[in-house]
């Protein structure tokens, strides 16, 4: 009589652990989305490419935003369950629906991680951190650096570090400023015979690197950079080859959109 | 008789003071915050102004000190407490002005954005919304205009209150 009770209580016992070994969604971070350039009118939607990293690979896959949905291009960090199947990856949407979708490609992570480890530190840039790091003030000159897979920001007194992996997305752009600024040239402003005035005709262009990153409990921050003519790009291009995420594909790209932006008319929906 | 009428005045006195005293007690100031990434779906904003924007916006609300948690988007500790406003941000209106027009012409070159506010708790109800106006007429560059926008947007959001229903949902 004890046999065949101890005998169903291990069947009962092992049930749970088959139910599991049966489930195939499993957790998947999305890495990266960037948006796609070549939308043709006639597609109602946004078009984007996902990148959803599952264990130890990277599956890019094409995503069409529905009228007024929420854009994704601020997803990236965020967890979701995910089912690989072959040729699609199966997952559900914020109303519970489940989607499925074609695997563009797929890559293994493990060459991003060895050109990490391969890179020499890089000569630090001169920069100005103009808002995004808590006890950093505004407007803080110092040096940027990248190494071992990290964004190091060197001020006076201060220095924090963003891990490159956790970059989102990052935007090179460009800027102008006085060259006679800060107190200097707000007092001149009040010199005779608009002399101040003059004076701010003299403006001296800077590249702007716009980046976001997640923290730990997944809280997003953006952090603003300034520096000189020319180096943006090439940071912003160390940056991606260290595993950085961008939504703006290529420099034309951003000039492109760049372009696109109205200069002093108001847009209105 | 007159002992009816200071009944009846007494009970008209109390019953109102009753209610208001119930009507206070089922709106309570919310204790948390979190931000939401400002969305520009229809307007193309560069890139800093959206990133000034969002920055601002949670340097504001820890300045004020209104409330004791402020989230950033996606923090996942924000779901651990239910008395938390959701603060969503669309930019409805961007007009990029120039530094330089400002400071020769004085009367051109201002640079403005309008921001749609939305405050919600975190099933979604709407709990106040605002549109709010960002602007740098004179001194600075042109992103001074989305530390304008956040100072309003923080005292904005000093005026949300939880419904009571709301709260214990």
């Amino acid at each position: 009589m004890l046999r065949p009770l101890i005998g169903i209580l291990i069947f009962f016992l092992l049930v749970p652990a088959f139910g599991q070994m049966k489930t195939d969604y499993q957790p998947g971070t999305i890495t990266a989305v960037v948006a796609r350039t070549n939308t043709s009118l006639e597609n109602s939607g946004a078009n984007y490419d996902i990148s959803v990293q599952v264990g130890n690979t990277v599956y890019v896959v094409p995503y069409t935003l529905p009228l007024r949905a929420v854009t994704p291009q601020y997803a990236a960090g965020k967890e979701l369950l995910v089912k690989v199947g072959e040729k699609t990856i199966s997952f559900n949407d914020m109303h519970g629906e489940s989607l499925e979708v074609p695997i563009e490609s797929s890559c293994p992570l493990e060459p991003i991680r060895k050109s990490i480890k391969a890179d020499p530190p890089q000569a630090p840039t001169k920069a100005t951190l103009v808002i995004g790091v808590s006890g950093v003030k505004g407007n803080s000159k110092g040096s940027l650096t990248l190494e071992k897979g990290s964004l190091h920001f060197v001020h006076s007194k201060n220095s924090f570090d963003i891990p490159v992996s956790l970059i989102t997305d990052l935007v090179a752009g460009s800027d102008s400023q006085r060259v006679i600024r800060g107190t200097a040239g707000t007092i001149s402003m009040f010199g005779p015979y608009g002399s101040g005035r003059f004076l701010s005709l003299f403006r001296s262009k800077l590249d702007t690197l716009t980046l976001q990153y997640r923290d730990p409990d997944s809280g997003l921050h953006g952090v603003i950079f300034t520096m000189s003519v020319g180096r943006a790009e090439p940071f912003k291009r160390q940056l991606i080859e260290q595993g950085a995420h961008t939504t703006v594909e290529t420099e034309k790209s951003a000039r492109q959109e760049t372009s696109n932006l109205p200069e002093t008319t108001e847009q209105k929906p | 008789m007159s002992e009816l009428y200071r009944v009846t005045i007494f009970f008209c006195l109390i019953t109102p003071l009753c209610l208001t005293g119930s009507g206070l007690r089922a709106q309570e100031k919310p204790t948390g915050v979190e931000v939401e990434m400002v969305q520009s779906n229809e307007v193309k904003l560069p890139a800093e102004f959206q990133v000034a924007l969002y920055e601002n916006l949670v340097q504001q609300l820890q300045k004020k000190r209104k409330f004791e948690h402020i989230y950033r988007d996606g923090d996942r500790n924000a779901t651990e407490r239910p008395d938390t406003i959701v603060l969503h941000s669309t930019v409805e209106g961007f007009k990029q002005g120039s530094e330089r027009e400002r400071q020769v012409t004085t009367v051109a070159g201002t640079t403005s954005i309008r921001v749609h506010c939305r405050f919600s708790d975190m099933e979604g109800h709407t709990l106040l919304e605002r549109d709010l106006k960002g602007k740098v007429r004179f001194f600075g560059g042109n992103l001074r205009a989305t530390s304008d926008f956040a100072k309003k947007a923080a005292s904005a959001a000093q005026e949300v209150t939880i419904p009571a229903k709301s709260k214990s949902s």
